[in-house]
């Protein structure tokens, strides 16, 4: 008896089975097969009218050419409405085939954005097609992991969205929310503290869209490859990271309150960052971490250094807006970044490139920021009233010193080879509009000297807001690498002069392009201008040294301008409000 | 009705048998996953346990043996008492502490993520002993970056040399393990 209960069950389970499979492929076939019979329907009565028009023609008497007319035109009439509903049926078939994977509380299929991405990514290497993880108005507290390298998924060119109930794309980002708090991951399987609202790893064309996320543990948006391992002596030989991250975009996502990053990609071969906003970060809200070579080997030194990518990929960041962060972009050893149209307002600073050990392929180089509103990086997080506080430990010991993020600056190069910082408005940061120093291995800032202040290019930005509202000095350059120009910046550009040894015009040449410098022929250290560091005042604020070691580091401040600055609409009409922790006591 | 069910009959039968061989083949996958000789069970835990998935084996339901192989799992997987020694290693912003270390088979690896970490890092194997395994060395490095909060333990059971790197911060983040009989 309980065999055959047994056996009935699972004819029963089969059944069930069965219909579920069938009923599932139905609808994308229905529509397509009743495209086909439409088809052969409106082929039919195209035919029909046609040989209905015809006998028009041919009819002898005047009564039989007015009822062929009118056959005619009825035929004709069927014949169009027929193909209207052929178009709109061709229209519905589309939107089947175009596969969604719905998210939200209740009623969809999926509850959890991980699930729904899991599930499309198993569809995506199934049927060779890409997916769309629709995430409707909602919270959700997730951190969701997706690992290009999982050989049961394919993710690459999966989109994930916020979209409206309707299931259409949603402009308002912040109706869709990624909660961070109480968060969990899963990781092979097991439960993890959140630490990234989505990580993407070792994808190709992964699409976010449209999500707020906030509260995360490290970053919101995180899209990294492996890179392959340096040779070590106890390693000489790694082996090859067949990993590959790239062409990613960031579109209309909001991130605030994370204890690091924003938006943030890693040894990825380009992709974009645009429409997107982000406050309240311990470290950037954008950022592009080492950007690979098409060579291992790359550097830019020797006789004749060729460029880290033949065809460069670029990552194209545009019409964001980053405020309140301790640096507004940073990028390490970043390459190929067109910085346009984007606002970067009330953080430590504002646009940040860097050269580091920690990170391959130094430095940072070939960079163009363009079009950008660059004001008010006067906020220091090292005060009392900060709303956000800094992830950094400081930047380590230089010449002895222990140095900090600056504050109070509008572009901060750092050891950087070729940026161009041209048509930006910048105006109202209190230290410095613009600033551009190396990385000396002398004083222990690099190993290799890889970090020198070399061929970039100030030109055409507005500073000041034409005297409104102006930067404590418009440039400081430190005089070492070589190269570098600053022309047609204004009105009334001002200059951090030095100690008077060099000339103005030695310090910021003012004729562009100069011939450009090669590594090995220029140094990262120059005493002369007193610029880099004053020897015999080595707390000199006026010196990048004496001012990144103020000690306490909120004591930076005690040498800005103090000036007021008045309100400022963009040319888009927006307004800005300007926020500041509280004001230092200065001894 | 009773011509219709024939006709059916061989196609519901032929379903009905891939649904129960997807269901057992299923369940040698559940179990594989939990590795005794890892696990650093007694023997007679060992013993214990296979009996008791002997009898979740049995079980017609698939859920229902699933849900059984998962509690015994759960509950030896507890009891387990992991072989060898323990040395921590620190995972700090940009570097690992200590960078170089020596251990004996069977001994464990804990990385610990520190506290007070700015930067997202991993533990990624670069190179081990030639006769490491494709799934051993995906086993020895983690999936996603972390950043705090976090440790990862590994047990090695081969000898020779592992070399260890985090592949966000490959400039300067490297580490050797030497194992030794």
């Amino acid at each position: 008896m309980k065999q055959r209960l047994g056996v009935i069950v699972g004819i029963l389970a089969a059944f069930l089975l069965g219909s579920f499979a069938i009923s599932g492929t139905a609808t994308a076939a229905d529509a397509g097969t009743s495209a086909t019979k439409l088809e052969k329907r409106v082929k039919k009565a195209k035919k029909r009218a046609k040989v209905a028009c015809k006998k028009v023609r041919k009819a002898k008497s005047k009564r039989a050419r007015v009822k062929a007319k009118k056959r005619c035109k009825t035929a004709r009439k069927k014949a169009q409405k027929l193909r209207k509903k052929l178009k709109k049926q061709r229209a519905k078939q589309k939107r089947y085939n175009a596969q969604f994977f719905d998210v939200c509380q209740r009623g969809c299929k999926f509850r959890s954005i991980q699930q729904a991405a899991d599930a499309a990514g198993a569809w995506q290497l199934k049927t060779k097609r890409k997916a769309t993880v629709r995430i409707q108005p909602g919270t959700y507290v997730e951190g969701v992991f997706l690992d290009g390298r999982n050989p049961a998924y394919d993710y690459n060119g999966l989109t994930i969205m916020g979209v409206k109930k309707d299931k259409t794309p949603n402009p308002d980002a912040r109706a869709v929310i990624l909660e961070g708090k109480d968060a969990k991951t899963i990781v092979d399987g097991q439960p993890q503290e959140a630490q990234n609202a989505i990580e993407g790893r070792s994808i190709v064309g992964l699409k976010m869209k449209n999500m707020w996320a906030r509260n995360y543990q490290s970053n919101t948006f995180f899209v990294w490859a492996q890179t392959t391992a340096k040779p070590t002596p106890q390693n000489p030989n790694p082996t090859p990271s067949t990993e590959r991250c790239a062409d990613y975009v960031m579109d209309n996502l909001v991130s605030s309150d994370t204890r690091s990053y924003g938006l943030f990609a890693r040894n990825c071969f380009g992709g974009k960052m645009i429409n997107s906003e982000g406050w309240n970060h311990g470290d950037s809200a954008f950022y592009i971490g080492e950007t690979p070579c098409d060579s291992e080997a790359w550097t830019n030194k020797g006789d004749n250094p060729g460029p880290c990518q033949a065809n460069p990929k670029w990552t194209i960041i545009k019409n964001v807006k980053s405020h309140q962060n301790v640096l507004g972009y940073s990028g390490t050893n970043s390459k190929y970044v067109e910085i346009s149209d984007s606002a970067f307002f009330n953080n430590g600073a504002g646009i940040v490139p860097n050269t580091l050990d920690s990170e391959k392929f130094e430095p940072n180089g070939w960079l163009v920021f363009k079009n950008n509103d660059i004001f008010w990086n006067n906020y220091n997080y090292y005060s009392t009233g900060s709303e956000f506080q800094t992830v950094s430990n400081g930047l380590g010991k230089v010449a002895g010193e222990t140095v900090n993020y600056p504050i109070g600056i509008g572009i901060v190069l750092f050891g950087s080879d070729g940026v161009i910082s041209e048509g930006n408005r910048i105006f109202g940061n209190e230290k410095w509009g613009a600033m551009s120093f190396s990385a000396p291995g002398d004083f222990g800032a690099n190993d290799g000297d890889d970090g020198k202040n070399m061929n970039n290019v100030f030109k055409d930005n507005e500073l000041g807001r034409g005297g409104a509202d102006p930067n404590g000095v418009d440039f400081l350059n430190d005089a070492t690498g070589g190269g570098n120009c600053w022309v047609n910046n204004g009105p009334n550009p001002t200059y951090q002069p030095g100690n008077g040894s060099m000339t103005l015009e030695q310090i910021y040449p003012s004729t562009c392009p100069t011939t450009p410098v090669l590594n090995k022929d220029v140094s990262s250290l120059n005493l002369t201008a007193g610029l880099q560091a004053d020897l015999d005042n080595i707390m000199d604020p006026n010196t990048v040294l004496g001012y990144a070691a103020q000690s306490p580091p909120q004591n930076m401040e005690c040498s800005w301008l103090g000036n007021t600055h008045p309100p400022y609409t963009d040319a888009k009409g927006h307004t800005y409000e300007m926020k500041r922790a509280d004001p230092v006591v200065c001894p | 009705m009773n011509s219709s069910l024939k006709k059916r009959l061989p196609g519901i039968l032929a379903t009905g048998l891939v649904a129960l061989a997807v269901g057992a083949a299923g369940a040698p996958t559940v179990t594989a996953s939990t590795d005794a000789s890892v696990s650093g069970l007694t023997k007679a835990q060992k013993k214990a346990k296979a009996k008791a998935l002997k009898k979740c084996k049995k079980k017609r339901a698939a859920k229902a043996r699933k849900k059984c192989i998962k509690k015994v799992n759960k509950k030896f997987a507890a009891k387990a008492k992991p072989k060898g020694k323990t040395k921590r290693v620190d995972v700090l912003d940009d570097y690992f502490t200590p960078a170089e270390l020596t251990i004996k088979r069977g001994d464990w690896v804990n990385w610990v993520w520190g506290n007070e970490n700015a930067n997202a890092h991993n533990v990624s194997l670069d190179s081990g002993p030639a006769s490491l395994t494709a799934a051993e060395k995906y086993k020895l490095s983690t999936a996603n970056a972390p950043q705090r909060n976090y440790s990862f333990k590994r047990q090695l059971n081969k000898v020779g040399q592992y070399n260890f790197y985090c592949s966000l911060h490959a400039g300067t983040m490297y580490m050797t393990i030497q194992v030794t009989k």
